[in-house]
């Protein structure tokens, strides 16, 4: 073959190179470079280098308690998500997978259906369905007796544990506040902070199982069913099968699927924006309630105009995130493929 | 209780559950539906479903006086324009990364992992700046408009799909084709198109159906590259269609939920087993 070396698989690969670096690796690095800078609205045309003074800012003590609540909400929120929509997927795939079971293929296909819609659509539509006072949600609600009253219940008993961790954690200046249940039953499902945190989560859960089950299914299909055999010989029950067999056996295949799942909740900005815009307003802060450091971010940049500051907000999200990715790139073998 | 008692009890449970769970997961579809066949008046006012009313006036004005065949219109026009780009460079790049050796490849293929680690966000920033130079570059040609969108697309999409091109070849297409090709006298060039692109069918028709849906359903771009109302696509208008204007918008928003979905439902529930089957090995081979 050639021995001399060639140029034309440069021909080749160039549009696609060309437009990896104009349009990821440039800008990536960029935001990089502009994180150090004053870049906002006031410095649009001429700024300059500020060294970490952003950063500083972050970490700073004017900024440093909004950084760490938005920060500690973003690991609950993702932690939550993936956990839900993990546990909800696997429960239905474990049904869906029974042998023998009628119509699997047709309840499958309906309960793909949240996945299937777009999710700005979906996203945006549950802002519809929770509204306060005309929503479908509270109107449900309103509409089956002893709801309400399940609710108040409910909602009395968190508030319980909330006071109990507020009085307790009071030393470390940690407090969460209380649910607030109107007297009408309307609940204020997107304008009071923990509600709001409530309503994300559960679209997401909507949103998310759906794709937790499918993959389920694939995994739980891979188990070779000797396993299954050989432990019933044994006289292991279905309790102990899932325990001992299932879960080590999806370990491996899922493992992977949950990392990657718990980035993207990290990065969710369509399922926080669309659906609250980070809201509602927390008093003393940029950040809303529900706002995750991604949705800060891009408030920062694109409502504040404040680009440096979110462009550091932007490298801070990549080092979390990257070092996650790396963790999993490790874990699945991707580099060694060349 | 003999055994088949037991399992016939344990079978209608099953179902029962299952159609529990569906009806529970569906209810927010069934609500969406309803509310687009209602009128807006009687939508907030009677609080029971009347199915006498039901009329698909909300969907003739929608069409009418909206904007929203403008908006499906725009973003079918930057989904395939960038899918369309964005399949062509990595057909060619994927091919010359898979069969051909030279320098800086491994360099190459490394950095396309890599950067698919960045997450959007990191790079918006810049994008917005970066477009802010192409615009006064191009004078308005490349800027804050739907060729700025398919720009960012186009790249942004390429280095997951390279990868899978690749994979592709790597994996699905005898080498002994283009070498017979090369002893009937084929140039490198003439092998890849004549040879190679005609078997590659079934794995660019899943790379443009997911990168189309990908684009078709993302905001965050279009939200911060589009300015111009005239320009936005589907996720941006909705959006504001809705917000703030609720009471007033819903039913017709329904009807736009519902018609800005079925493209996509549509292709992928007729497409499940094909698309969950590659999405979830891609997902478990990470």
């Amino acid at each position: 073959m050639n021995k001399k070396c060639d140029i034309y698989p440069y021909f080749y690969i160039a549009p696609a190179v060309f437009f990896v670096f104009l349009i990821v690796l440039f800008p990536n690095i960029y935001s990089v470079v502009l994180s150090f800078t004053n870049y906002s609205l006031f410095h649009f045309e001429h700024y300059d280098f500020v060294g970490l003074k952003n950063y500083a800012k972050i970490l700073g003590s004017a900024e440093v308690k909004t950084f760490l609540s938005v920060f500690w909400w973003t690991l609950v929120w993702s932690f939550c998500s993936v956990f839900g929509q993990f546990v909800i997927g696997l429960a239905l795939a474990l049904v869906l997978n029974k042998k023998g079971l009628k119509g699997s293929n047709f309840y499958r296909t309906l309960l793909i259906i949240p996945w299937a819609v777009p999710s700005f659509i979906t996203v945006l539509m549950w802002t519809g369905l929770l509204n306060t006072d005309y929503g479908s949600i509270n109107n449900m609600i309103s509409h089956i007796p002893f709801l309400t009253p399940c609710i108040t219940f409910l909602v009395n008993l968190i508030n319980g544990f909330v006071n109990i961790f507020n009085t307790v954690f009071s030393f470390l200046g940690l407090s969460l506040s209380p649910f607030v249940m109107p007297a009408n039953g309307m609940i204020p499902w997107l304008t009071d902070g923990p509600w709001a945190k409530t309503a994300v989560l559960v679209v997401n859960l909507w949103l998310g199982f759906p794709y937790m089950m499918s993959i389920s299914l694939g995994a739980l299909q891979g188990i070779s069913s000797e396993l299954y055999e050989a432990s019933s010989l044994d006289g292991a029950s279905k309790i102990t099968q899932f325990f001992k067999i299932t879960l080590p056996q999806l370990r491996s295949s899922m493992l992977p699927v949950l990392i990657t799942s718990f980035s993207f909740s990290f990065n969710n900005f369509v399922g926080i924006y669309l659906l609250t815009a980070g809201g509602p307003a927390v008093g003393g802060s940029q950040a809303g309630s529900t706002d995750i450091l991604v949705s800060y971010t891009y408030k920062l940049a694109f409502n504040l105009s404040q680009y440096g500051l979110a462009c550091s907000y932007a490298v801070l999200i990549f080092l979390l995130i990257g070092s996650l990715s790396a963790i999993n790139f490790k874990a699945t073998g991707a580099f060694k493929e060349n | 209780m003999n055994k088949k008692t037991k399992d016939t009890i344990f079978n209608v449970i099953t179902h029962l559950i299952l159609v529990g769970v569906t009806v529970a997961v569906l209810m927010p579809v069934f609500w969406i539906v309803n509310a687009s066949l209602q009128d807006v008046g009687n939508m907030f006012s009677g609080q029971n479903v009347d199915f006498s009313k039901m009329s698909f006036g909300n969907y003739a004005e929608l069409l009418a006086e909206s904007d929203f065949l403008l908006w499906i219109k725009n973003s079918f026009i930057v989904c395939g324009t960038s899918t369309l780009f964005c399949l062509m460079c990595t057909c060619i790049a994927g091919y010359a990364f898979s069969r051909f050796r030279f320098v800086g490849k491994k360099q190459g293929l490394m950095m396309m992992i890599i950067i698919q680690m960045f997450p959007a966000t990191m790079a918006m920033v810049a994008l917005y700046k970066l477009l802010n130079v192409f615009d006064v570059a191009t004078g308005g040609f490349i800027g804050f408009n739907l060729a700025g969108l398919i720009l960012i697309y186009t790249g942004a999409n390429i280095p997951f799909n390279m990868w899978l091109i690749k994979g592709y070849i790597d994996g699905s297409v005898p080498k002994e084709l283009e070498e017979s090709a090369y002893m009937d006298g084929a140039t490198k060039w003439q092998a890849f198109v004549k040879i190679v692109l005609p078997i590659m069918g079934p794995i660019m028709a899943v790379i443009a159906i997911f990168t189309f849906i990908g684009s078709y359903n993302d905001f965050l771009i279009p939200s911060i590259v589009l300015q111009d109302s005239s320009q936005y696509t589907l996720a941006v208008g909705l959006r504001g269609f809705i917000s703030g204007k609720f009471s007033m918008n819903w039913t017709q928003f329904a009807a736009a939920s519902v018609l800005g979905s079925l493209p996509i439902l549509v292709v992928f529930l007729s497409l499940q087993k094909f698309l969950v089957e590659g999405l979830t090995k891609g997902a478990v081979k990470g």
